[in-house]
């Protein structure tokens, strides 16, 4: 089967924030058949010893794997003694799986790159 | 009869009445024990019930909460979380504690109905440990016809009428515990539908999404839908073997969508029961009960078929 262009295929950009953060920007929509690509990719990260900023801001769609994927990788940083902050807040459809899952209040967040740095300097 | 009873088990219970104010009388006396006896209780009826009962209180109603019905049980698979939410924030070793739950009434469509009926019949599962809880569910004899009134004789192992009887006629916890298998009007042949697999699934959010689009839904509700039937597509793939076929169509008034897969659902209570935050897997079927207005699972012989309600608001 052919992809239709309304169907926003999944991309990851791998942006090094600062000499100890690495951010990965989403970009699309993010469901089941994303999810081992976001976590091969925050492994990486964590295991080059950086701290890790996992950007939703361009990201249209995501579900329950994607939030599973987002706290399996929180917990690998913590494991790691790295900090895992995640960036969104411009989307509503992302937001609101987000709140249902409750992973909002659970996972350390930010609106903007510079909020999601600063919780991240702020912790260490 | 009542000697069967103990009181520390827990009480699944029918209260026939006759009208408003038979109501009233049944369920402030049930409620007057209650808070003399210092358990706290919930009342989940419509909102001029509950208006109608305050009154008949009268300040007596110190230790009892309510809340609406056609908030808390529009979709009825949200009913089992809040009565689970009420017992588990007053959970203490010999506390009892007191319900009541009236999510049948004439205003119900007959889709509704039958998912109301599964939600009682399940009320025996979800809280068959919850010792000392008394739930007592209303049913208006002037409002409902007697099938609905039998049914409830079926689905609940007691009976109030004036005292607590033991209902002869109850399906029993081996029956309810088995797949629900009520059937499903046929999709109609001009459904939209669309097969999928993992590489696929995003064709499924396209589907929806043109469907809410074309029938005119915000796009609030439009992204509630797409969310809900693309976490059932994903379930296929972890659960119904990896693909399924996605159908989507106009009711009255509300857009229906459905997912057929190869899988069997085992957890009569799938759904119903609120993920803890973080926890792998758990959440697709909860997302989609909190999302849509009405969810129906049936098995056939050879896999399940899950129907989603959106009504246009």
């Amino acid at each position: 089967m052919t992809t239709s262009p309304e169907a926003a295929a999944p991309v990851i950009q791998v942006i090094e924030a600062t000499d100890e953060i690495v951010a990965l920007d989403l970009e699309g929509e993010f469901d089941i058949s994303a999810a081992p690509e976001l976590t091969a990719y925050a492994e990486r990260v964590l295991a080059a010893g950086k701290d890790l900023i996992v950007n939703l801001s361009d990201v249209t769609f995501i579900d329950s794997s994607i939030i599973h994927a987002l706290f399996a990788a929180e917990g690998q940083a913590r494991k790691a003694g790295r900090t895992f902050v995640l960036q969104f807040g411009t989307h509503a459809a992302v937001e609101r799986v987000l709140e249902i899952t409750g992973t909002d209040k659970a996972l350390p967040n930010a609106p903007t790159r510079e909020g999601a740095i600063g919780l991240i300097h702020h912790s260490v | 009869m009542t000697s069967v009873l103990q009181q520390e088990t827990y009480r699944h219970e029918a209260l026939i009445y006759a009208g408003e104010d038979d109501f009233v009388a049944k369920t402030s006396r049930f409620l007057r024990d209650g808070v003399a006896a210092g358990e706290p209780a919930l009342v989940v009826v419509s909102a001029r019930k509950i208006e109608r009962l305050r009154e008949s209180l009268n300040g007596d109603a110190e230790g009892v909460l309510f809340a609406d019905m056609a908030d808390v049980g529009l979709n009825p698979a949200r009913i089992i979380p809040a009565w689970r939410e009420f017992v588990s924030a007053h959970s203490a070793p010999g506390q009892r504690l007191r319900g009541i739950g009236e999510p049948i009434y004439p205003e119900r469509s007959a889709v509704e109905l039958v998912e109301c009926q599964r939600h009682e019949a399940l009320l025996n599962v979800a809280f068959q440990d919850a010792a000392g809880f008394w739930l007592l569910c209303p049913y208006d004899t002037e409002a409902m016809p007697p099938e609905v009134i039998h049914e409830a004789k079926r689905t609940h192992p007691y009976l109030m009428n004036g005292d607590s009887q033991v209902s002869e006629s109850y399906y029993g916890l081996d029956s309810i515990s088995q797949p629900f298998s009520a059937p499903l009007a046929e999709p109609p042949a001009d459904a939209a539908e669309v097969r999928f697999d993992e590489a696929s699934l995003a064709q499924v959010r396209v589907l929806v999404r043109d469907q809410a689009d074309a029938a005119g839904f915000s796009r609030r509700q439009r992204d509630d839908l797409v969310l809900a039937v693309s976490e059932l597509a994903a379930n296929s793939i972890r659960h119904g073997g990896g693909d399924g076929l996605a159908r989507v169509w106009q009711g009255d008034g509300e857009l229906v969508c459905e997912i057929v897969d190869a899988g069997h659902l085992g957890d009569p209570l799938a759904g119903r029961v609120r993920p803890k935050t973080g926890q792998p897997g758990g959440h697709g079927l909860w997302l989609v009960t909190q999302l849509c207005d009405l969810v129906q699972i049936r098995p056939f012989p050879e896999g399940t078929t899950i129907r989603v309600h959106m009504r246009r608001r």
